[in-house]
């Protein structure tokens, strides 16, 4: 046993169950992933570990934190693995890691999007995914205590100046991504309400199986948001994996997603709206895929496919015009 | 000075020669073979900057003029100072966007630049407004 291995199985221990196996999963760049094989009472049970990385990114929650908002939407009823066992400094000091319920299925986006066996999980794809969304959106600053603020000046204005603050964390100019907040600003939407966004709620953290959604993942970039955070940066043309046909994260259209949404409980969906924050999701990929080659121009790392994104800006600077030009979506 | 076979036959023959006799020997470590193909295709968009840069330079900088004004350094000799010429009209261009707000010379001209851009980085991409 290599001393990862022997950390987890001490963690399972000390929680009253037997640890059978662990192997490493491949994941995000902000947290490192096991599969956790165990048994409780004699039964055979299978858990994902998420632990804090190294190095988180930018913006993104501390395992601890992501604790806290995982048990918020599960309450609230989204399609989501149970969180339990939080632990401090379990395979570094000063990293938190906690486990999920194992949910079997597949995310890779482009497998979800033509795998032969999935082609009816992803008919009713749209409908299950607008339900969860409608149930995490009724969760607000005054419903549920998470560690962190909703955005003093309402999310428009505050997604508009976080746009701005990387835009000035970067060398060079981007005068596409400037006219576009210039734009923005001129017509900020009409419905500013705060309430728990996923915030990165697209194709590839959909864990989908051949019965349907099987979980929502990945809620390191939560926060209180817009609503129209999560509704349009499913859309934002990058996560349609080529199938721009079907906006709904290749998968779907928009119209029977906003009814579901709606009839789920979530607010009216003002197409309007949706534009403006999908403008805004085009542009923070755009800025995102800079900074992620500044993670090779700093020295920081090698990785070959972080500079090869850095070039792939004026692809989303372009959808950002494109939805400019048409004035529609 | 020795350009023949110019900059970007050489970063052709490269591309050409990581997707065709390296990538088909990587089958068993698909990640390996994906990142050969990345760098084959990195290689082909420099050497399709490096073959347009002097056709997108002429179009980019003189719409740019028309709008912030020309700058003389754009006449320059040296590559790099017409480079640094192009970088500052476009901070003069993001100055003026941040001050007066959209319009639509600054929108025509950045929705040109960015089709002639996508057009050499991603040839694959479409540049439809409808797509």
């Amino acid at each position: 046993m290599d001393a990862r291995t022997e950390a987890i199985a001490a963690a399972v221990t000390a929680r009253g169950a037997t640890f059978v196996s662990s192997k490493p999963l491949y994941g995000g760049a902000c947290q490192e992933n096991f599969r956790v094989d165990l048994a409780v009472d004699g039964k055979p049970l299978t858990l994902a570990l998420r632990s804090d990385a190294v190095k988180g990114l930018p913006g993104s929650l501390k395992r601890s934190e992501e604790f806290e908002v995982v048990q918020a939407a599960v309450a609230a009823g989204v399609k989501t693995p149970a969180a339990r066992w939080l632990t401090a400094d379990l395979l570094r000091r000063g990293a938190h890691a906690y486990f999920l319920d194992w949910a079997p299925g597949e995310a890779i986006g482009r497998r979800v999007l033509r795998s032969p066996e999935l082609a009816d999980a992803r008919k009713q794809l749209p409908q299950t995914l607008a339900q969860s969304l409608a149930r995490l959106h009724q969760v607000t600053p005054k419903t549920a205590k998470l560690p962190f603020a909703a955005p003093a000046n309402g999310p428009a204005m505050h997604a508009l100046d976080d746009l701005r603050a990387m835009l000035g964390r970067l060398k060079g100019t981007f005068p596409a991504v400037e006219y576009a907040i210039a734009w923005l600003e001129k017509r900020l939407p009409h419905d500013d309400r705060t309430v728990l966004v996923h915030g990165d709620f697209r194709t590839g953290n959909f864990l989908v199986a051949p019965d349907g959604l099987a979980a929502i993942l990945d809620w390191e970039f939560a926060h209180y948001g817009s609503p129209y955070e999560d509704l349009s940066w499913i859309s934002v043309r990058d996560w349609r994996f080529g199938r721009l046909d079907l906006p709904i994260g290749g998968f779907g259209l928009r119209e029977p997603f906003y009814a579901a949404y709606e009839a789920a409980g979530g607010s009216k969906v003002d197409v309007n709206d949706v534009l403006w924050w999908e403008i805004v999701g085009n542009l923070r990929w755009a800025v995102g895929s800079v900074f992620q080659g500044e993670r090779v121009l700093s020295g920081e790392e090698t990785d070959l496919e972080l500079v090869a994104i850095a070039r792939r800006n004026v692809e989303m600077e372009f959808e950002a015009l494109r939805l400019i030009r048409r004035g529609a979506l | 000075m020795q350009n023949r076979p110019d900059a970007s036959t050489l970063l052709d023959a490269v591309a050409g020669f990581l997707m065709a006799e390296v990538a088909p020997k990587l089958e068993g470590d698909k990640a390996l073979q994906f990142r050969v193909m990345i760098a084959a295709n990195l290689a082909t968009v420099v050497s399709g900057e490096l073959r347009t840069e002097d056709d997108r330079f002429a179009a980019e900088s003189a719409r740019l003029s028309g709008i912030v004004g020309a700058n003389a350094t754009l006449q320059s000799p040296r590559r790099d100072e017409r480079l640094a010429a192009l970088t500052a009209m476009d901070a003069a261009l993001t100055a003026r966007i941040r001050a007066n707000g959209p319009d639509a010379a600054t929108f025509e001209h950045l929705w040109q630049t960015a089709k002639e851009t996508l057009k050499v980085v991603n040839p694959r991409f479409d540049v439809s407004e409808n797509p």
